[in-house]
């Protein structure tokens, strides 16, 4: 296995794994959805709200704020208050805003923290109020996994992705580049006397250079045995912690086999 | 109502980004360069950001409070 960081930026992270069988990378990609845990606003209480927001409403977009934070809380399947809810598993955030002018923004950076967990963004509006409007609430933050709802995914974007492979017959082409002009991603350019791919990576696997080309001098196919990790956040954790926790969590799975396993009877 | 705190399909966060999208395709810019320029490459996110209307707006003409209350 060898890895190699194709580019990174502050929400997203292509990673490059090539002999690797892609069913493995797509386990990867399936946990960082939906088995890495990540803090989530889940129970609201509404003091106030005078806002034209329902409550409902208001405990919804609360609750799809992403949150940094809460690395001591335990998951509340784990904890000992049997999923009650208590201060092992649960960080509290308050808000309390009364507005001052007509149609002022209450922004999730408003959300106190009481415990550990806290907003990952502060430029959220949750809603808006007219001068006089009151909301005051106290919002409970517990860990969670994407399999139970999506605001414990922590990405928005997880993709695996082949090595893209295109093969060009110099004897054929006869450098009229219309396929340079009709790929949608822009990643071919006549170089001198022959046409070059600029970056296979960012090839979509579409075809439609093998379409226009009428020489049929063009060939796309792929390579299963190299694959891109493509993870983009939504904030609770950076790129780098996601990749790491969904190997923690993968190894976790195969040690609870191996010791269910070992603790079969002897077969007769 | 109020723009939503994330994309529908894919779950990016996309309410923080419209007040610049706002502000800047009222300016006259074109929507397609501001989405390019706001990081939003995704046709799932792009609709959320053009199919929106800001309908809390309207309704907090309705909507007064206290003192202010019998002036509409
Ligand atoms: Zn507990
Ligand atoms: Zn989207």
């Amino acid at each position: 296995m060898d890895v190699e960081v194709l580019g990174t930026t502050n929400d997203q992270l292509r990673l490059l794994v090539r002999e690797i069988e892609p069913t493995f990378m797509s386990a990867i990609r399936r946990i960082i959805m939906a088995e890495v845990p990540i803090p989530a606003i889940d129970k609201v209480y509404i003091a106030e709200n005078t806002g034209v927001l329902y409550d409902e409403m208001l405990a919804h977009r609360l609750g799809l704020i992403p949150l940094k934070g809460g690395e001591t809380l335990t998951l509340p399947e784990k904890c000992s208050c049997d999923k009650k809810g208590c201060n092992l598993c649960e960080s509290v955030l308050t808000l309390e805003v009364e507005a001052k002018e007509d149609n002022s923004i209450v922004y999730s950076g408003r959300l106190k923290a009481e415990g550990s967990v806290f907003p990952a963004n502060n430029e959220i509006p949750i809603v808006k109020l007219n001068s006089g409007q009151k909301v005051a609430l106290v919002a409970h933050a517990r860990l969670g996994l994407g399999k139970e709802h999506a605001k414990w995914q922590p990405v928005s974007a997880c993709v695996v992705k082949y090595e893209p492979v295109i093969s060009i017959d110099s004897k054929k082409c006869e450098l009229r580049a219309v396929c340079v002009e009709e790929c949608p991603k822009k990643i071919l350019a006549v170089k001198g006397k022959n046409l070059a791919v600029t970056s296979i990576w960012d090839c979509s696997l579409c075809k439609v250079c093998e379409e226009v080309c009428p020489n049929s001098a063009i060939r796309v196919s792929y390579n299963d045995r190299n694959s891109e990790l493509i993870v983009e956040t939504t904030g609770s954790l950076s790129t780098e912690e996601l990749v790491l926790a969904a190997c923690e969590v993968l190894l976790h799975k195969c040690e609870d086999l191996k010791n269910s396993i070992k603790d079969l009877p002897e077969a007769s | 109502m109020i723009i939503p705190v994330r994309c529908f399909t894919c779950g990016k966060v996309v309410a923080d980004k419209w007040e610049e999208f706002k502000k800047e395709v009222s300016k006259g810019e074109n929507p397609a360069k501001v989405l390019d320029s706001l990081g939003i490459k995704r046709y799932c996110c792009r609709r959320m950001f053009l199919s929106h209307v800001e309908l809390i707006d309207e309704s907090l003409k309705f909507h007064v409070h206290g003192k202010e209350e019998g002036k509409i």
